[in-house]
């Protein structure tokens, strides 16, 4: 299993950077994911790791290694692409059997390699099926069996499961987990979905306009996004416009519309800054107004959508912002659209964001 | 054989064959400017007077004149009836499509030779042998073809919701035929056009046996006037060919991409 | 899937025609566009009339006996001419030789031509409108004109004569035109365009990924051209040889130009049945034994291949 660095690694188009100045580390045996939104530079990155594009800029490092100029073919990658890229023409065996057979393994050897890969993703029973008559779960088996079957330094996997529908996307992501955890696997993994990111990885690298905004563990990256991008693509969708009127080491207070909360900090905030707090719409109580409360908000229902376990309320408050709260039912049966209500929550999940 | 090795051999072969190609036609352009009577090569001294001498010769220009009628009428002919079978062809769901999209396909496999001769016997039989009337129908076969090949290929590419769009909307048939498809095809039907009066226009296999001493092609002309005498006339009135055509081509290929014409069954 | 729209089709048409001066409240319901390959009738027409009665019609004369400068039809049959082409070791090697130069050149355009493909498919795409127009350059001129072209560079005066002559490689001239090797490259130079653009359209459905999986997997570009890329563009390639196949079998012009009066080729024998001794009826044998020859072996071509392709490919 190898480590992989990267250092100052630039793409770039005339004068549009699609990575900027990107640094990494993948240690041995980690499963990291980069993610972000379409264009943001996580498929360039991966395409670099790779060894499909070559950086105008930066080194890659394989265990130590510079393998910038090196080839795909030399750097003992296996890759899974969106597209699975299966070869149609050969059966199941022999496309597991290609990367093998490229090293000039002797064949008794590459068999049994083929053999336990096959039986690794359960598919050993399909062996002379070909691509084509294969289901698409079947088929994302295929790819990353074929993937393994050179004992890759690093497996690559490019948004393989965009395409899939929810049910077996599930199923192959928990497959996916226990299968890089059983082997040991380092991984590196694209997406632009934040659930799966959560999910999956060991660390994630989110990324905006080709640069990394917060590197870390996903709980890190969920409970203490670092900056305003990170945490509304996190899910931290709401952002109220506020004004710090106290301020020390670990906690600030911030007066939004005619009301003042408690919000955990960093470091000081000087007084009378302008900033953003940002709030998950899970953790907002909205009830019926009653009397007024110097530590909530005040608003009317503009309008409610119903999800299943929990329904959705947008709530506009005075000031021309809004704010949405994601709540069960039974927590709020006689809310509805034009009810004037109260929005609460506590301090210690807002995050601060200067504006 | 190492990558840099393999990808070094590619290129050099790739421009061999390059050259392979376009070889026979810059050594015409090339030889049109000789001096000298006689066809050598390089030219030992330069001089447009075959282009006059091309220009003069009456087989070439009456073969010109016949060659262009020819191709005119036969694509004038062929578009309405190609372009009205790509389009039922494209709307069809008949079981017998297979067989029709067969049938259009045959006179681009039957041989241009055989074609030819068919021709000539059956209209013998029936009475028929007058040279234009001959090589009219032969040419009309020639040039529908790929007219209906071209005009499948942009039908291919519209987006059935678009004419569903439309008929949801109100249209007659014949409204989404004019107003909708025709506009949209355009451009396949006029490639289609082009290439069908291009192959025309250069035909000889078809043409060999449907002319006669009065009325000729310019490319049978040419081969006639080879026979006996070889001078860069011929390399003269080549040249001026190949330059129309070639003009003429690469606008088709900006505008519509001249990969479709041969698509593969 | 056909029958049950078929079906529908047809009861749509036949509820339209039958439904009279509507006594419905509604709108008079039009048939739809569906049922209209009415239109391709005309075109159909022409073909049959102007191509296939006539190609009957020359078979038919085939079986009639030979009556030099006869043309029409009479009721004799016999199979007196196919037995005297089939009899004659003379015809029998002048179509094993045109089964031969047409399966020399096949075999060498379709080697040209992958690769040729290939080169367009990997070139950047500003590059591609310019390539496409010098591969089917040769389709452009008029055959006249191409082997002229021909004579010019391979004649005894001719480029590579006087580029050999003048690097002092060879002193006397080699002759090059009119022999087989002549035939071969003139028609591999007309047939190349109709190889590369029909692989070049199959190339263009394959998965660019595809290849690239191939690299990563540590295959270079030889063996991914030719175990990934090339076994994916079997359809063009199968069309590709089917077409040049047919049409170097069949050719006329370039090989009398190129190779001569007595190049050889079942052409030749035919140009001379019509035009110079006038038995068309023997002339017609010939024809029907080319088309004959040609058909089977172009359905063997598509037999073998369509089998082994058969378990993978996704047709389109």
């Amino acid at each position: 299993m190898a480590q992989v660095k990267l250092k100052n690694v630039v793409a770039r188009y005339d004068d549009f950077f699609a990575v900027d100045h990107v640094s990494l580390t993948i240690g041995a045996g980690q499963f990291v994911t980069l993610l972000g939104p379409s264009g943001c530079g996580k498929s360039t990155t991966l395409r670099i790791v790779a060894g499909l594009h070559q950086p105008d800029e930066g080194v890659v490092e394989f265990n130590g290694r510079d393998v910038t100029g090196v080839g795909p073919a030399q750097r003992n990658i296996g890759m899974v692409f969106q597209s699975l890229a299966l070869f149609p023409h050969m059966t199941v065996a022999q496309n597991v059997a290609f990367g093998p057979r490229m090293k000039k393994a002797p064949q008794a050897e590459i068999d049994r390699q083929v053999k336990r890969m096959l039986e690794i993703v359960r598919l050993d029973h399909l062996a002379d099926r070909f691509p084509v008559q294969m289901s698409g779960g079947q088929q994302q088996r295929v790819a990353l069996a074929r993937a393994l079957a050179i004992a890759p330094s690093i497996l690559i996997l490019d948004e393989p499961f965009g395409a899939l529908d929810r049910k077996l996307r599930e199923a192959m992501q928990v497959e996916l987990h226990a299968l890089t955890r059983q082997l040991g696997i380092t991984a590196l993994f694209v997406t632009h979905d934040q659930e799966e990111a959560l999910m999956l990885s060991d660390a994630i690298g989110v990324m905006n306009k080709g640069r990394i905004e917060q590197f870390g563990p996903p709980q890190e990256i969920y409970r203490a996004p670092k900056t305003r991008f990170v945490a509304d693509f996190m899910g931290m969708t709401n952002f109220l416009t506020g004004e710090v009127i106290d301020c020390d080491a670990s906690s600030a207070k911030v007066r939004v519309g005619g009301s003042v909360f408690a919000a955990p900090v960093s470091g000081v905030l000087g007084r009378g800054l302008g900033v953003k707090l940002a709030i998950r719409p899970e953790k907002i109580t909205v009830e019926d107004a009653g009397e007024a409360d110097a530590a909530s908000l005040e608003g009317s229902i503009r309008q409610i959508t119903y999800h299943g376990n929990a329904s959705r309320y947008v709530v506009d408050l005075p000031g021309g912002e809004a704010l949405v709260a994601l709540q069960s039912q039974s927590r709020a049966a006689e809310l509805a659209v034009g009810s004037r209500v109260r929005a609460r929550w506590k301090a210690e999940d807002i995050s601060v964001f200067q504006d | 054989m190492t990558d840099a090795l393999q990808a070094w051999s590619f290129k050099i072969l790739v421009w061999a064959l390059y050259v392979f190609l376009l070889a026979p036609l810059v050594c015409i352009i090339v030889v049109s400017f000789n001096y000298e009577p006689i066809q050598s090569f390089p030219p030992a001294s330069w001089s447009l007077r075959w282009y006059g001498e091309a220009l003069r010769n009456t087989g070439f220009t009456h073969g010109t004149l016949v060659s262009a009628m020819v191709a005119l009428c036969a694509t004038l002919a062929a578009t309405p009836l190609g372009v009205l079978a790509a389009i039922g062809l494209w709307s069809s769901r008949s079981r017998f499509k297979p067989a029709i999209e067969a049938l259009f396909l045959a006179p681009i496999v039957v041989p241009g030779l055989v074609t030819g001769i068919s021709l000539l016997v059956a209209l013998a039989a029936i009475e028929v042998r007058v040279a234009p009337v001959r090589l009219f129908v032969g040419h009309v076969l020639i040039v529908m073809p790929y007219v209906i090949r071209t005009t499948l290929a942009s039908l291919a590419q519209l987006d059935p919701a678009l004419k569903e769009a439309a008929e949801t909307l109100g249209a007659s048939n014949r409204q989404v035929l004019m107003k909708i498809i025709l506009p949209l095809i355009r451009p396949g039907i006029v490639a289609g056009m082009i290439f069908g009066f291009i192959l025309s226009f250069d035909d000889v296999n078809v043409s060999l046996f449907l002319v006669d001493a009065r009325t000729t092609t310019l490319p049978i002309a040419v081969m006639s006037y080879l026979q006996y005498s070889f001078d860069p006339s011929v390399a003269a009135i080549s040249s001026l060919l190949i330059a129309v055509t070639f003009i003429i081509t690469i606008a088709l290929e900006r505008s519509f991409g001249l990969k479709r014409l041969f698509a593969g069954n | 899937m056909a029958g049950g729209a078929d079906l529908e089709g047809t009861l749509e048409m036949t509820s339209a025609a039958t439904a009279g001066p509507s006594s419905k409240a509604g709108p008079r319901r039009t048939p739809p566009l569906q049922s209209s390959a009415a239109l391709a009738i005309p075109a159909c027409i022409v073909v049959v009339a102007a191509l296939l009665v006539p190609l009957a019609y020359v078979l038919l004369l085939s079986l009639n006996r030979s009556a030099p400068g006869v043309v029409d039809l009479n009721g004799s049959f016999t199979l007196a001419n196919y037995t005297r082409f089939l009899s004659s070791s003379f015809y029998l090697r002048v179509l094993g030789k045109t089964v031969y130069l047409a399966a020399m050149t096949t075999a060498l355009c379709a080697t040209f031509g992958s690769i040729l493909a290939l080169a367009i498919w990997r070139a950047p795409a500003r590059f591609r409108g310019l390539i496409i127009i010098v591969v089917i350059s040769p389709l452009l001129v008029s055959i006249v004109t191409r082997t002229f072209g021909w004579m010019i560079v391979l004649g005894d005066n001719g480029l590579i004569n006087t580029t050999l002559m003048t690097l002092g490689v060879i002193r006397t001239p080699l002759h090059l035109m009119f022999t087989d090797g002549a035939v071969i490259v003139g028609l591999l130079h007309v047939f190349l365009p109709l190889m590369v653009l029909p692989i070049l359209t199959a190339l263009d459905r394959i998965d660019p990924n595809v290849p690239q999986a191939a690299n990563t997997l540590g295959a270079g570009r030889f063996t991914t051209a030719t175990q990934v890329i090339l076994p994916l563009a079997t359809p063009g390639l199968v069309s590709g040889i089917t077409i040049v196949f047919s049409l170097a079998m069949s050719s006329y012009i370039t090989p009398a130009l190129m190779g001569g009066p007595d190049s050889g080729m079942i052409t030749t024998l035919i140009y001379q049945q019509f035009v110079v001794t006038f038995n068309w009826q023997f002339g017609a044998v010939l024809v029907a034994i080319l088309l004959a020859v040609s058909l089977m072996l172009v359905g063997a071509i598509l037999f073998e291949t369509g089998r082994r392709t058969r378990k993978w490919m996704v047709r389109r």
